[in-house]
């Protein structure tokens, strides 16, 4: 990959964002475009700004990464990430505006009238917030990494910086245009390079058949791989060998690997002839893992369950969309619960027209990019793909295309995160230092997750986004759905089923992570919670308060009116008689 | 604004209202923000002809939104259990093709045409409701 | 690693807390009935008990429908026959037999209402059951003013009874002194916006449609737009409903204010808006901007001479909306604009200055006050920080069923 192109590319989408961050508000001079000035956001451009922020790493890279490494299973996380929209629109969206409410900690004041309610959301809210900064941060190292060459860990501190200082020193200050552009760069950057790239499939002497199994090298294909790893050989393999295959060192030698498992020692590089199949990668607890992807929740556990792992993939996405924090703080834009409605199908139009790229990526890397399954950095396949596939000059420009993109992905949903849980921070956490220590409460807000990621290296942090749709779907949206729809629901109901959904689902994966167990079915379970701790949510919610009836909130009828009742239409008390005449 | 040469400007804010003589029998509930404003007036009870509207309406929504919601379960949820029903790739690789044609591109289309009418009918529901209580 | 020690070491924490929150409330729930106490207790706890649910409806003022809500929640304190509030001119609510003796008792309640003091009297009843042979009335009083009587029927004379009627008068008194005080308080911010709107109307009206009528002949179509500016202009500031708006609306009517003002002074007054979108749909007071505008442009151009230059910013900060108003005008001497905050200056200045002040520090908390920096000659910089929600802070009040028009 040039890297040129891939510094100019990245710093170009990083300068485009600051300016129009901090320009990018509408500054009207003459009093006759003071309407155009003071217009609230159009649905189209706030989805366009939901879509920017939403479509994080996990969605631009990640996808890809997974579909090449796993295959087709994996195409359930594009579908859930956007058919958690369509839940959010049926039973949240209108409601949620209508409340007035900012942020999530915001509704459950409004509507339990709580404080004790609010704070335990605002301790979820950073989790989830910190848990889903994480692989944005891990994303950015690799990115940045494959792009100019860095070390993993100084991509995400970089992005880190770079949120910290655009967020706390106000340079963000009309987020919507940002995240707007955003999109529209993450949709070119995919959509571009993947016209030239099936035209280049299209125009192959003989396009191999992307549903082979296992996958071959076209061609002379050197590999060095970055870490110690063990291989799995299906058929006696030929391969030149530089650096120590099963403890025994080579420089240049031939070496016919046998069938069975074998170790290549990290640093070791090998040359692959052509057609000859490729190895398939074994975990060091003798599980087969495809890849170590930012997507994959515990990409382990696949294999014991696959029924009941795509259905907890199908819980958590499905009903972990509304209970993101960053997303919800977007439909506030929004005039009113009409236009909070029709903003979320535009947005679920916008991210499944996204998600139709991701597969063909992924697709086209087990053809052409599979060496990546060898090492293991399948997330890699979107980026190297133009220059393995079209080549030349071309394939740098393109490249370096979807590296800005790529970097874009990082940057909006890293700031989105950066800037709501630095707002619940400041506001509920850590109350005593006033409104004004924004600057303080950004900075935490991103230390404690680069720190996590720096330290943790390769850990499989990886996990968290599976983890951070768990959680909110175990915690968020049981409140959401019965504080919406339930007259029932009490502020110690709510508690109590924040604590033990959220909780349970964060010691599940938790468990996983750290724990001991490895396969089986309790692995499983606690690998993909969602399937019983959203229920256990809302379980527990609910008979807690049936259990404290008499505590119902006072003001429960005239929230519930406030919640469904439809606006009256703005600017009723002051029709407009007069539009778009300019004057002086 | 701010060039050389203009005199300096001072800071100057009003005296907070919790330091200040309370005269006018306010200011008790001055803490930071405990003030629920809309609290007053919202204890007051609502005629019973519009709480059966809210709750009519309430009803409606959740039906509706109730079926969206089950028929998007009934179309994606039984997949997985398809997928796993069909034949091997391996003998029929026709079968992968629908697997890729359903989850990789028909999903999508599907969930925006579902989105799009329960948008529609939830709005039809909130204007029966609104002509309803203006013509009561 | 961690991080993960430290999230599995988190997570049973949390999932013991919620267990354990789940069981405390469940455990509250139970105690009413489990636990009984000594006689003692339990009728401390019946009377307050009693007390606390004839409390809300009495808070609403003395209203026929608080006085039925209450005397039939009153009634079991006393166990007598019968039980009745009066406001001065009427019997609001009646609890118990008795209701033949109303003649006898009005004329006891005239007596009570005139004098303010509590009597009790002796009923005489043809009928052998009635239960009611004996009576007493108490009045209410809040400032010493006489608002009602409070009457008990009993079976027999009893100074028990005189005395618990004459405690619970005292304490309906003190609820209706309270209702009296919400009154005020929400009658003093409508009074507010009503002492706005008046500040508002005769110089600025004038001004405008003299400027309006200079136009009437040179150009008809401006003079036209003018007027209905004007009109949208005052439709919004004299609107009825709601003490809150949407900060979209509130700038739609600086826009139109700052259009009249252009009318008289044209070039003279440069308006710059810088508005981030986001933020346009925040809640903020009725007629928070436009009294601060208006200040700025009276300082810019009708105290002196040279080109006004007022520029309108708002921000989005994350849970607030930052709005700075800053004009290049004269300023004002820092001590001075002390003291008008303060409410000492001289009341034909900067009473708008003031109200809004007040009316951010009432909603929001003293640190969303307004902050204001100025010197002599050194212009005017206004800024205010408004929390995007609040609790109890809408701008629409729900439709309702009666009130959609």
């Amino acid at each position: 990959m040039n890297q040129t192109y891939g510094i100019v590319a990245v710093s170009a989408a990083v300068v485009t964002t600051l300016v129009i961050g901090s320009a990018g508000l509408r500054i009207s001079r003459t009093t006759s475009d003071f309407y155009v000035a003071s217009r609230t956001v159009p649905p189209y451009l706030n989805a366009m700004a939901i879509s920017g922020e939403y479509l994080s790493a996990a969605s631009f890279l990640g996808i890809a990464g997974l579909v090449a490494a796993e295959g087709v299973d994996m195409l359930w996380f594009p579908v859930g990430y956007a058919a958690g929209y369509l839940v959010l629109l049926v039973f949240v969206a209108a409601p949620l505006r209508r409340s007035g409410a900012y942020t999530l900690p915001d509704f459950a004041d409004a509507r339990l009238e709580s404080r004790a309610a609010r704070r335990v959301a605002s301790v979820l809210v950073v989790g989830v917030g910190w848990l889903y900064l994480l692989p944005q941060l891990q994303g950015a190292g690799l990115t940045l990494g494959l792009v100019t060459g860095a070390p993993r860990w100084l991509g995400g501190v970089l992005v880190a910086v770079v949120v910290t200082l655009a967020v706390a020193a106000g340079g963000m200050r009309s987020i919507t245009f940002v995240q707007a552009f955003q999109y529209c760069l993450k949709l070119t950057a995919l959509l571009v390079p993947a016209i030239f790239l099936v035209l280049a499939w299209h125009g192959d002497p003989r396009p191999a058949d992307a549903l082979d199994e296992p996958p071959t090298f076209r061609r002379h294909t050197q590999v060095t791989v970055e870490t110690t790893v063990r291989i799995r050989i299906e058929t006696p393999l030929r391969a030149v060998v530089t650096g120590a295959v099963d403890g025994q060192g080579y420089d240049g030698g031939r070496l016919l690997l046998d069938p069975g498992v074998h170790q290549v020692r990290a640093g070791t590089t090998l040359r692959f002839p052509p057609d000859s199949p490729v190895p398939g990668l074994e975990s060091d607890d003798g599980r087969r893992t495809g890849a170590s992807s930012w997507a994959a929740p515990l990409s382990g556990g696949k294999d014991d369950h696959p029924l009941y792992t795509t259905y907890g993939l199908i819980f958590a996405t499905f009903l972990g969309t509304m209970g993101l924090p960053h997303v919800l703080v977007r439909f506030y834009t929004n005039p009113d619960g009409r236009a909070a409605r029709r903003t979320t199908v535009i947005v679920l139009a916008l991210v499944g027209g996204f998600y139709l790229l991701p597969p063909l990526y992924g697709l086209l890397g087990r053809i052409y990019a599979p060496d990546l399954l060898l090492t293991g950095t399948t997330d890699a396949a979107v980026l190297v793909l133009p220059e393995r596939l079209v080549g030349g000059a071309g394939g740098d420009l393109l490249g370096a295309l979807i590296a800005a993109g790529a970097c874009a992905a990082f940057l909006s949903t890293a700031s989105g995160l950066t800037l709501s849980v630095a707002g619940v921070l400041s506001q509920d956490v850590l109350p005593s230092l006033g409104v004004r220590h924004f600057r303080l409460a950004t900075l935490l807000a991103v230390a404690v997750p680069v720190t996590v990621s720096v330290a943790a290296g390769n850990l499989p942090v990886a996990n968290a986004v599976g983890l951070a749709f768990a959680v909110a779907a175990s915690s968020f949206c049981p409140l959401l759905v019965l504080g919406i729809w339930w007259r029932g629901l009490t502020a110690p109901g709510a508690i109590a089923g924040l604590l033990t959904g959220g909780g349970s689902a964060l010691v599940a994966v938790a468990l996983t992570i750290a724990g001991p167990l490895t396969d089986g079915w309790a692995h499983t379970l606690l690998a993909w919670p969602a399937v019983w701790s959203v229920p256990l949510g809302f379980l527990t919610m609910i008979l807690v308060s049936l259990a404290t009836r008499h505590r119902i909130p006072a003001g429960t009828e005239a929230a519930m009116a406030r919640l469904h009742l439809p606006e009256r239409p703005a600017g009723q008390g002051a029709p407009t008689t007069r539009r778009g005449v300019t004057t002086s | 604004m701010g060039a050389p040469g203009t005199p300096r400007r001072e800071v100057v804010t009003g005296t907070p209202r919790a330091a200040r003589v309370d005269h006018a029998g306010r200011g008790s509930r001055a803490g930071r923000g405990d003030a629920r404003p809309g609290a007053v007036r919202g204890s007051k009870e609502r005629p019973a002809v519009e709480s059966l509207a809210l709750r009519a309406l309430m009803r409606r929504q959740l039906r509706l939104g109730l079926v969206a919601f089950g028929l998007l379960v009934a179309l994606l949820g039984p997949l997985p259990l398809v997928f796993t029903a069909l034949p091997d790739t391996g003998a029929r690789p026709g079968s992968a093709l629908i697997v890729w044609a359903v989850l990789g591109v028909a999903v999508y289309p599907a969930l925006v045409v579902l989105g799009r009418w329960y948008v529609v009918r939830a709005e039809r529901n909130e204007r029966d409701t609104a002509d309803l209580a203006e013509r009561a | 690693m961690n991080g993960f020690a430290l999230l599995a070491a988190g997570a049973p924490l949390l999932f013991a807390g919620g267990l354990a929150a789940g069981r405390l409330v469940a455990r509250r729930a139970a105690e009413g009935g489990t636990d009984p106490g000594t006689p003692v207790e339990r009728a401390t706890f019946h009377t307050l008990h009693t007390a606390s649910l004839a409390a809300p409806p009495l808070r609403a003022g003395l209203t026929e429908d608080a006085a039925r809500k209450a005397v039939r929640r009153l009634r079991p304190l006393f166990g007598a026959a019968a039980l009745g509030l009066t406001d001065r001119d009427r019997p609001l609510a009646w609890d118990g037999p008795g209701r033949h003796h109303e003649d006898t008792v009005s004329d006891r309640v005239r007596q009570v209402l005139d004098t303010g003091r509590a009597q009790s009297f002796a009923v005489g009843c043809p009928d052998p059951d009635c239960p009611v042979r004996w009576g007493a009335a108490v009045p209410l009083t809040v400032d010493r003013r006489v608002l009602g009587a409070l009457v008990v029927l009993g079976a027999r004379e009893s100074a028990a009874l005189l005395r618990a009627a004459g405690e619970v008068a005292r304490w309906v008194s003190v609820q209706l002194e309270l209702a009296e005080l919400d009154r005020a308080r929400t009658g003093l911010i409508e009074a507010e916006i009503r002492a706005l709107r008046a500040q508002i109307s005769p110089h600025f009206i004038y001004n405008s449609l003299a400027a309006i009528a200079s136009f009437v002949r040179t150009d008809p179509e401006r003079a036209r737009e003018l007027l209905l500016e004007f009109a949208d202009f005052t439709r919004y500031s004299f609107r009825r409903h709601g003490e809150f708006t949407t900060l979209a609306e509130e700038l739609r009517s600086v826009e139109q204010f700052l259009e009249l003002v252009r009318a008289r002074f044209g070039q003279r007054l440069r308006v710059t808006l810088q508005i981030a979108p986001e933020v346009l749909p925040v809640t903020v007071p009725f007629l928070c901007l436009q009294p601060l505008v208006e200040n700025a442009v009276k300082h810019g151009l009708e105290e002196s001479v040279e080109r006004s230059r007022i520029g309108i910013t708002a921000l989005d900060e994350g849970a607030l909306a930052r709005i700075v108003i800053e004009d290049n005008g004269v300023g004002m001497e820092p001590d001075r604009l002390r003291r008008i905050l303060r409410g000492e200056g001289s009341p034909s200045s900067g009473i708008g200055l003031r109200n809004v002040d007040e009316r951010l520090r009432q909603v929001y908390g003293d640190d969303h006050g307004l902050v204001i920096e100025t010197g002599v000659g050194a212009g005017m910089k206004i800024t205010i920080r408004v929390p995007k929600y609040r609790p109890g802070v809408h701008s629409t009040p729900p439709r309702t069923a009666s009130g959609s028009a």
